[in-house]
């Protein structure tokens, strides 16, 4: 029975990864029920998970290679390849972009949370990042068997797949947390978010391969972390290669700061909320 | 302080306060976070200030004060809800808040469903709620309903299952705002007796209440908040019915009424006896007069009685007989008794006298409006006597009989009795009197004197349990 003293609620500093264990119980409760919540009552309720990656997938596949006759590179890829790696690299970058969207009006949407109950607000961005990586791992599902089927068995390499997913869902949880704590004072901020969303997502690599990016912008290029991630997600699955192992080394070790450093403002800032809210 | 001591305190607060700043515009808000060293952009609004409060393991703590006061934002502050602007606070155990009632409760999923997120959201583990589902759901009690989506709900149903969470949780400090009195009347009577439990077990339990009873049955001690400050501790009897008082009075009058409640806090001796004194009863002289059995009402109704019961309503004379015909111009005495079986406050009461029509010729009451008895404890019974002088032509007349309280909605009967007795008054052949009253100069003047002479005695039973 430890005193509890004044400004326990700001004030304890855990490291993100103890926090996240100690409520791990309660992290997966949440992400199940927003999980169901999305599909409750409606009528195909859980097939719309793979239902609407399906028909992303289509439509790719109808612009790109019907309409556009785009090639991935030189290599002369183009029609459901480049779809595919297109559909890779948006679902990839969509766990990183729900979750930052979400963010600014999270604490908003779970207000009675904060305002009625002693609840650890910290946890909310896990389970928006969560919830997002399932969706991923829906559209995966699909991706993957489309590959199989039109391309055969993958490689090993695919295994090393899970290890690219690491910083992502460490800059998400960052992300979430800098955000959703802002969202609370800066109500404009959601409209920004969008805008650098949108931004970001153009300066990655989601339409076009690095490759494609002049070699006098590189350095500047790869300083986006998620051209590390998105190469390492594709070079596994589509080429068979393992990633570049130094890259994705340093991108995880500062993806894994940046967390940390969002999880402790973020606690230092929750104190407030149910002042502001 | 010696550690025995500390061990003993459950939560300690000393000048604890809460201000929130108020901005006029939103955009003063960033200015206040970007140029808030230099100057401020806000004033402070002081939701709570300076309180002082020591609660002991084990105690039973109710908090009483009018909306605003200040008590949910100490709640808050004391589970960790919100963080304090000034002040220490000390909270030792695990503190489970009842705010509100089905907060985070999701409309499309079951009562099971709900009860496990609950579960995990207020800390309780998957190992341990499923030891505990089962006295969960009994204590809920509604059914096959548990697994329906809470949408299907009665607001009644929703609050029994947030309720059952909650108080399974074992909490050390439970804290409770104001929820107890969803919910009807049995599952109240649970809702209590599990409190009691809790209190055996040696919990700690704070409560917010308008139910002025709740906080006379279950507490040790009270608070009142007013303006955001604590201005009195004590007795909740004491502290109840200062409330009361602070709640009914007209705003002019109540800094006068503050005033009396902070002297009483200063630690004055305790005032409650000399307040609560019935006037000394002075006999009057009474007249002789005789029974009729034949003449008894027939249309007696009862009111539903709301805590209190009126019994024997009846006419004595001068021998203490019961009588019933009455001699013109003669004195008589009015008498019920009110049996008490909750608490109940600022206590008048009152009679009334109606032709054989239904007009309403004459009534009484105990006390002037606002200054009934402040505080009667469950058990008790009131004896009362109305002087009933007969300025009456002849006929016959009824009786009613009432007992008034304060409650949440403002004065209300307690319980009432409409044509509780009847009198029949006896024809003078010498009397000049015609109409319905006699109005000779004198005896209108010895009917305001009745007035102020209602007699109440009290007789205090046994206090319940705790």
């Amino acid at each position: 029975m430890a005193p509890n003293p004044v400004g326990a609620i700001a004030a304890r500093q855990t490291h993100f990864l103890v926090s996240g264990w100690r409520h791990r119980q309660l992290i997966i409760r949440l992400t199940r029920s927003r999980i169901a919540e999305r599909y409750r009552g409606s009528l195909l309720g859980g097939a719309w998970a793979v239902v609407l990656p399906l028909l992303m997938l289509g439509v790719y596949t109808f612009v790109f290679s019907e309409v556009f006759h785009s090639r991935w590179d030189g290599n002369g890829l183009g029609g459901v390849g480049f779809a595919l790696r297109l559909f890779a690299g948006m679902l990839t970058f969509a766990v990183f972009a729900d979750c930052a969207t979400e963010a600014p009006s999270l604490m908003h949407a779970n207000q009675t949370y904060i305002k009625q109950m002693l609840f650890p607000t910290e946890v909310l961005g896990w389970v928006s990042v969560l919830g997002a990586l399932w969706r991923f791992a829906m559209g995966f599902a699909l991706l993957f068997v489309f590959q199989v089927v039109l391309s055969g068995g993958p490689s090993l390499a695919v295994l090393a797949l899970p290890l690219a997913l690491v910083p992502l869902a460490l800059i998400a949880l960052g992300t979430s947390w800098i955000f959703s704590s802002l969202g609370v004072f800066l109500r404009d901020l959601a409209q920004v978010v969008t805008v650098l969303t949108q931004a970001l997502l153009f300066l990655s690599p989601v339409f076009y391969p690095a490759s494609r990016v002049p070699e006098s912008l590189r350095p500047w290029f790869h300083a986006n972390p998620f051209v590390t991630i998105l190469e390492s997600v594709r070079a596994p699955l589509f080429d068979g290669v393992l990633p570049d192992w130094r890259a994705l080394g340093i991108v995880t070790a500062v993806a894994f700061v940046y967390a940390w450093a969002g999880h402790r403002w973020f606690l230092r800032a929750k104190g407030s909320f149910a002042d502001v809210l | 302080m010696s550690s025995d001591v500390e061990h003993a305190i459950a939560i300690e607060a000393t000048g604890l306060s809460k201000a929130y700043a108020v901005y006029a515009k939103p955009q003063d808000r960033l200015k206040q976070l970007v140029f808030g060293r230099w100057r401020r952009f806000h004033r402070d609004f002081h939701a709570v200030s300076d309180v002082d409060l020591r609660v002991y393991r084990g105690e039973t703590v109710g908090v009483v004060g009018r909306n605003g006061s200040g008590k949910s934002t100490l709640l808050k502050m004391l589970c960790g809800i919100l963080a304090p602007s000034g002040g220490t606070l000390a909270v030792h155990g695990h503190v489970a808040p009842i705010l509100a009632i089905g907060v985070g409760f999701h409309p499309d999923f079951s009562g099971r469903e709900n009860v496990e997120m609950n579960a995990a959201v207020i800390g309780i583990s998957s190992a341990v709620l499923a030891e505990r589902l089962d006295s969960i759901i009994a204590f809920a009690d509604i059914g096959e309903f548990f697994d329906q989506p809470v949408r299907s709900y009665s607001s009644g149903m929703v609050s029994r299952l947030a309720f059952a969470v909650a108080i399974n949780s074992d909490p050390d400090i439970l804290v409770v705002d104001e929820i107890l009195s969803v919910g009807d009347e049995a599952f109240s009577r649970k809702c209590f007796s599990r409190i009691e439990q809790l209190k055996q077990q040696g919990s700690t339990i704070l409560f917010v209440s308008h139910s002025s009873n709740l906080v006379v049955q279950l507490c040790d001690r009270a608070i009142l908040m007013e303006g955001g400050r604590r201005v009195l501790t004590g007795e909740p009897k004491t502290v109840v019915s200062l409330y009361h008082k602070l709640l009914y009075a007209p705003p002019e009058r109540r800094p006068e009424i503050l005033h009396e409640i902070r002297e009483r806090d200063a630690g004055r001796a305790s005032p409650e006896q000399g307040d609560a004194k019935p006037p000394a009863l002075r006999d009057e002289p009474l007249s002789i007069g005789s029974y009729d059995p034949n003449l008894r009402p027939q249309s007696t109704l009862a009111y539903p009685s709301r805590g209190a019961r009126i019994e024997n309503p009846r006419l004595v004379d001068a021998r203490g007989e019961i009588v019933n015909v009455l001699r013109a111009g003669a004195t008589y005495s009015y008498r019920y008794e009110v049996h008490f079986d909750t608490a109940a406050f600022g206590v008048r009461f009152g009679m009334l006298v109606k032709t054989l029509s239904g007009f309403e010729l004459a009534g009484q009451v105990s006390r002037p409006w606002g200054q009934g008895i402040d505080c009667v404890v469950a058990g008790s019974v009131a004896s009362l006597r109305f002087s009933l002088h007969v300025l009456l032509i002849p006929g016959a007349y009824f009786l009613n009989a009432g007992v008034l309280g304060l409650t949440a909605e403002g004065e209300q009967y307690l319980h009432r009795v409409v044509d509780a007795a009847m009198f029949r008054v006896e024809p003078d052949p010498h009397s000049l009197t015609t109409g319905q009253v006699d109005l000779s100069a004198t005896r209108v003047a010895e009917v305001e004197v009745a007035e102020q002479d209602a007699r109440v005695r009290l007789v205090a039973g046994p206090r319940p349990a705790g």
